[in-house]
């Protein structure tokens, strides 16, 4: 079954990589001796005044004494006075050092004036005697922290973001450096493999070991880079048992688009284990699989979905000649005809069986020559037009019985499924929307007063996950209460219900 | 050395840092606040701020009635939805200057969540003129909010309110308050919210005269619930004899369109009003009060 788990996105606009260049330490060799590690500018567990922290870290591979130490935020200063550093120590300031003292955690110096605006790049400069650093920190998230991947390549002016929602508050690590940390070695776990249709970004984690997995979640980071726009996500994966693990992630890959994207795995904020990438040319698309039915019951047939995904991911609409499509060997000729944006055909193995089972849907229901067999014990199907892969679709064995990637069904009607009824910053709410052709939904929380606390997620045809964990749209875990989530079509038809959501 | 330094760690998240952060996030408040009482069902909560009921939750505080008694039944369906339920009740007693309120209410999803506040808020009036600066009226309410999630046991959170109400001039009232705010300085206020607005009336509403005229009163006010934008809303209820009231509302973002009515017998009124929200849809919502003199009023 393919989970898709609460992302965050970092856009990084040329204006900032450029900002990011210009911070380039002047000689590559010689690392600065003071840098800026993390920071947290707006926490949603904790209130600003006594969450924000910055950290400071010695990229060095010898101590050092550094005299005359301050830092500068947007304007603010603060004197820190002699440090003497080790390497790879990293120095955690803190606006509330009492309340990170509380927390069981040191903090070097505590900043009573400090104020991180949240929302903005914020300036930071570290000075010496002798030297300086600065560097342009990214704008807030809530509740996510910013770390510096100490990449000397990048001038040590690089972050990722903290990987939220696993604490169940702000999931910083202050006071430790996680950069491009990595599995212990001797692990079972790695990445298997990476491919992107349209603006999917799917990847495969293994488990080589014989036994269940070494831990219950590894941290998978993925990168999309195309048209000078870099973006980032930083997700979990759940382990429970041996054997594979799809992951699909979303990116906003506009159609036409040609890029690169990578995928790094690793047990905590800055994966740096298996690092595998997959070029992806323009729009990947503008084909695309939908849902299959690999396990043939008794007297059902096999089938596979196409859809026209030409404007369902930013792009521009156009119909599309079957004509020139093939799935594998399948070859699907000149009576299949065209495909307008967002229409789909079936590929059934017997189409007069398909239509006893699933009765008349709004599509083109064929049957290739030949058919080719979609195996249970895992398969993968390539999508060509004229000649030139656009999307692949890949499943492991599957268990009769099972709700894996092969046995869903064929969306007929509008609708949704909810994972439960109750949505937690720690216990999320999975809502997977099936839209049929043509209509593009929107799916929103709201109080009982009627007021939109949450948009969710929007999209089009076909079947898509979200995930809600409770919280408002500024980040902030919403109260203990009932909500409504409310899934509307653009033709107005609307699906609703009651949930608790909030703070557990 | 001269500054404490950490050492290169696995980047494994601190269980110390956060579970001070769950135990000060825990202190959130929760509790339906959505004003629906009375003539809030018609008029969709514009009125709250200036105390347009006496007593609710999700209102103004600052509320009075000079001398006289009142109870109060309210239930609904939000969004037309079978599993969700709202019944909310209340009694109030006012003297010549002072007054109190308590009220209760459950907020149910079938099944699977149960949600009780009690609220107490007295009330005191302390200017009382017929002439500029007119009447001023302050209030303070506590809650106490009784949450039980299927298979869970029930938490408690209290909350507190305050507001001020002030008529300066017989057919013109202002009023704001703050609810859902947290006992404790330290917590997080998510569940926070402030209305403030103005009410114009045709004519003095607390005035002895002809009972029988024409009343028409009009009423702006504005509402922020939680990390939410503002809302603004308005209505306008027209009482074309005592015994009867109709009223109308609209809200914005997002939109929502109502109307109802009331009609009153010898101290009883009994209450319909329907809303129509953008995405959710229908809300019927049905009320009966009552309400009679105990003493003399201002």
């Amino acid at each position: 079954m393919l989970t898709q788990w609460p992302t965050y996105r970092i856009l990084l606009p040329p204006a900032l990589l450029a900002s990011a260049l210009f911070a380039l330490p002047t000689s590559a060799d010689e690392p600065p001796a003071l840098i800026l590690s993390e920071i947290l500018a707006d926490p949603a567990a904790w209130p600003d005044a006594q969450g924000e922290f910055l950290e400071l870290g010695h990229p060095g591979i010898d101590s050092a004494r550094l005299d005359g130490v301050a830092i500068s935020v947007d304007g603010q200063s603060f004197p820190l006075g002699p440090l003497l550093l080790g390497p790879s120590d990293c120095l955690l300031i803190c606006r509330d050092s009492a309340a990170y003292a509380r927390a069981g955690i040191a903090c070097a110096r505590g900043w009573a004036g400090m104020s991180l605006v949240n929302g903005r790049p914020l300036e930071v400069t570290l000075s010496w005697a002798g030297g300086n650093f600065h560097v342009t920190a990214p704008a807030s998230r809530p509740g996510t922290s910013w770390e510096n991947t100490w990449d000397a390549t990048a001038g040590y002016a690089a972050f990722g973001p903290s990987l939220a929602g696993r604490t169940g508050g702000d999931s910083a690590t202050p006071g430790a450096r996680n950069s491009r940390s990595a599995l212990a070695a001797g692990r079972d776990l790695a990445l298997a493999g990476i491919e992107v249709a349209g603006s999917i970004v799917r990847v495969t984690v293994e488990n080589r070991g014989s036994g269940p997995p070494p831990r219950s979640w590894v941290a998978l980071r993925l990168d999309a880079d195309w048209d000078g726009i870099s973006e980032a996500t930083i997700d979990s994966v759940p382990l429970d048992s041996a054997g594979t693990y799809p992951a699909a992630l979303e990116f906003r890959i506009p159609t036409g688009a040609r890029g690169r994207a990578s995928a790094s795995l690793g047990p905590d904020e800055n994966p740096g284990n298996d690092v595998m990438a997959a070029a992806f040319e323009p729009g990947g698309g503008p084909l695309a699989f939908g849902a299959f039915q690999a396990v043939g019951q008794e007297g059902a047939p096999e089938w596979v979905e196409i859809r026209n995904i030409t404007s369902a991911s930013g792009g521009t609409g156009r119909r599309i000649a079957l004509s020139l499509a093939t799935v594998d060997a399948m070859a699907l000729g000149a009576k299949a005809g065209f495909l307008d944006p967002g229409e789909r055909i079936v590929l059934a193995s017997d189409t007069a069986a398909f239509r006893a089972r699933y009765g008349p849907i709004k599509a083109n229901v064929m049957r290739p020559e030949p058919w080719r067999a979609l195996r249970n014990t895992g398969d993968t199907l390539v999508l060509r037009l004229a000649g030139a892969a656009v999307d692949t679709l890949s499943w492991g064995p599957i268990k009769p019985g099972a709700a894996a990637a092969g046995n869903e069904e064929l969306p007929t009607e509008a609708g949704w499924s909810l994972s439960g009824r109750t949505a937690f910053p720690e216990a999320p709410l999975d809502v997977e929307v099936q839209a049929p052709a043509g209509a593009d939904y929107v799916l929103r929380a709201f109080s009982l007063e009627g007021d939109i606390v949450k948009e969710i997620g929007r999209g089009g045809a076909g079947r898509r996950m979200h995930t809600w964990d409770g919280r408002g749209a500024g980040g902030r875990a919403l109260p203990r209460g009932a909500y409504v989530l409310c899934l509307t079509f653009g033709d107005g038809w609307t699906r609703k219900r009651a949930i608790v959501a909030g703070e557990r | 050395m001269d500054a404490q330094t950490g050492h290169r760690g696995g980047g494994e998240v601190n269980s110390a840092a956060a579970a001070a952060g769950l135990w000060l996030a825990a202190l959130a408040q929760a509790g339906n606040l959505s004003p629906t009482a009375g003539a809030y069902g018609a008029t969709l909560g514009a009125g709250a701020a200036t105390a347009a009921e006496r007593s609710g939750f999700g209102q103004n505080p600052a509320a009075l009635r000079p001398g006289a008694f009142g109870l109060r039944l309210d239930c609904h369906r939000p969004y037309g939805m079978d599993d969700l339920g709202v019944a909310e009740a209340g009694a109030s007693l006012d003297g010549k200057r002072a007054g109190l309120a308590c009220d209760w209410r459950v907020t149910s999803i079938a099944d699977l969540y149960s949600e009780q506040g009690f609220r107490l808020a007295p009330s005191v009036r302390i200017l009382a003129r017929d002439a500029f600066p007119g009447t001023l009226d302050l209030g303070y309410g506590i809650s106490a909010w009784r949450a039980a999630l299927s298979g869970t046991s029930p938490a408690w959170d209290p909350s507190q309110e305050a507001g001020v109400a002030w008529r300066p001039w017989p057919r013109l009232k202002a009023g704001a308050f703050a609810a859902g705010l947290p006992l404790h300085p330290a917590a997080t206020l998510p569940g926070r919210v402030m209305q403030i607005g103005l009410e114009a009336d045709s004519r003095n509403p607390e005035a002895m005269g002809n009972p029988g005229a024409l009343t028409q009163v009009l009423r702006l006010d504005f509402r922020k619930s939680g990390d939410g934008a503002w809302k603004a809303l308005a209505s306008l209820s027209v009482l074309p004899h005592p015994g009867v009231e109709a009223s109308v509302g609209v809200a914005a973002l997002p939109f929502q369109i109502s109307a109802g009515v009331g009609l009153a017998w010898r101290g009883f009124r009994i209450r319909q009003a329907i809303r129509y929200h953008r995405y959710l849809g229908r809300t019927w919502l049905s009320g009966l009060d009552y309400e009679r003199a105990t003493g003399p009023g201002t």
